[in-house]
């Protein structure tokens, strides 16, 4: 019995010092991964405003181009042969995105690069018209026509020239 | 067969003479073992690189573990971010002690629809070893998240999640 002690307690001892060793289980946990990927929304001026050539006569008047194309004339203006068109932008983005259009409220002015004389581009209209979630696009695509209104002053403030101008349009998508 | 009788008669001779003869002595000896916490981990935040917008040329996003994003390629990131988010892990076990962190080696892939995209490149903070400061460490983890040309617009979610696992050290 006392010979068993002795042979269990060098084994102990044995054991300490071949440093017999427990490891601890590796634990894992999982996680998922997200991602969006958002359509990239665009908007590209494909036809430029233009109110066409004309003259003012004696007292001027106005030109009111519809987002159409078609151009209606009040005061003494007389149309010449010259292209008029109203403005299209090509929108895109996601398949049947709502977006808002807003057009200028402010008058825009555009201006005779030789003579610094100005006219006033006023009354924008648009198709589809302004406003929230007026436009929506179909297949991820629409186009978007502008028209306005031109005030032309006599020949004398607004002598003969190219007159030109920037304005914006916002397209929102939310 | 008789030189083996021989030799097991001298071994029973010398063993019962050894018997005979032992000197009794004995000595202590200290045995310590110490029980430490199973060290346990938890997800708390899953990844989310947010929203993307993918163009005509392929491109990637980095998401580091600190959350912060960053595009290359034809990727571009959206004013509108979205949600985004490193992994997020509570490492648990016994103070003091560090660990190891295996993050994935391979890709995980995420899907929407019929559309896939793979996340690889698995980062963390810390790394490649942690320590259980007062018995907790916050592991956080980043990737990078490989988008297609033209890459269609969908939320994308990992079919299979991905696996971090941890040991002591």
């Amino acid at each position: 019995m006392r010979r068993l002690k002795i042979i269990i307690f060098s084994l102990i001892c044995l054991l300490q010092i071949t440093g017999i060793k427990s490891y601890a289980q590796p634990v894992a946990a999982t996680g998922h991964i997200f991602a969006e990927i958002i359509p990239v929304y665009s908007a590209t001026e494909t036809s430029q405003l233009n109110f066409g050539r004309f003259s003012p006569g004696i007292q001027g008047g106005r030109i009111i181009l519809t987002p159409q194309s078609t151009v209606a004339v009040q005061g003494s203006i007389f149309t010449g042969s010259g292209m008029h068109n109203a403005a299209s932008f090509l929108v895109s983005g996601d398949f049947d995105a709502a977006y808002s259009i807003t057009l200028p409220s402010a008058p825009v002015v555009i201006t005779n690069t030789s003579s610094s004389r100005t006219m006033q581009v006023t009354d924008w209209v648009s198709v589809p018209g302004p406003g929230i979630d007026s436009g929506m696009l179909q297949d991820g695509f629409q186009v978007v026509y502008v028209g306005a209104t031109l005030k032309v002053g006599t020949l004398n403030d607004n002598p003969v020239g190219i007159y030109t101008g920037s304005y914006v349009i916002t397209f929102d998508f939310y | 067969m008789k030189h083996m009788k021989k030799l097991i008669s001298f071994a029973i001779l010398m063993f019962a003479f050894t018997a005979a003869t032992f000197a009794q002595v004995s000595a202590t000896a200290s045995a310590t073992a110490t029980i430490v916490s199973p060290i346990a981990i938890l997800k708390t935040v899953d990844m989310n690189f947010g929203n993307v917008a993918a163009s005509a040329a392929a491109g990637t996003v980095i998401l580091t573990p600190a959350g912060t994003r960053s595009a290359t390629g034809g990727v571009t990131l959206p004013a509108t971010a979205g949600t985004v988010a490193a992994a997020s892990f509570t490492v648990t076990g016994t103070a003091g002690y560090t660990y190891s962190i295996t993050l994935p080696g391979a890709p995980t892939t995420i899907t929407s629809g019929g559309n896939n995209m793979t996340v690889d490149v698995f980062t963390s903070n810390p790394t490649p070893t942690g320590t259980l400061v007062g018995g907790t460490s916050t592991l956080t983890v980043g990737a990078t998240l490989n988008v297609g040309a033209n890459q269609v617009a969908g939320v994308y979610v990992s079919a299979t999640p991905f696996t971090v696992t941890v040991n002591y050290n």
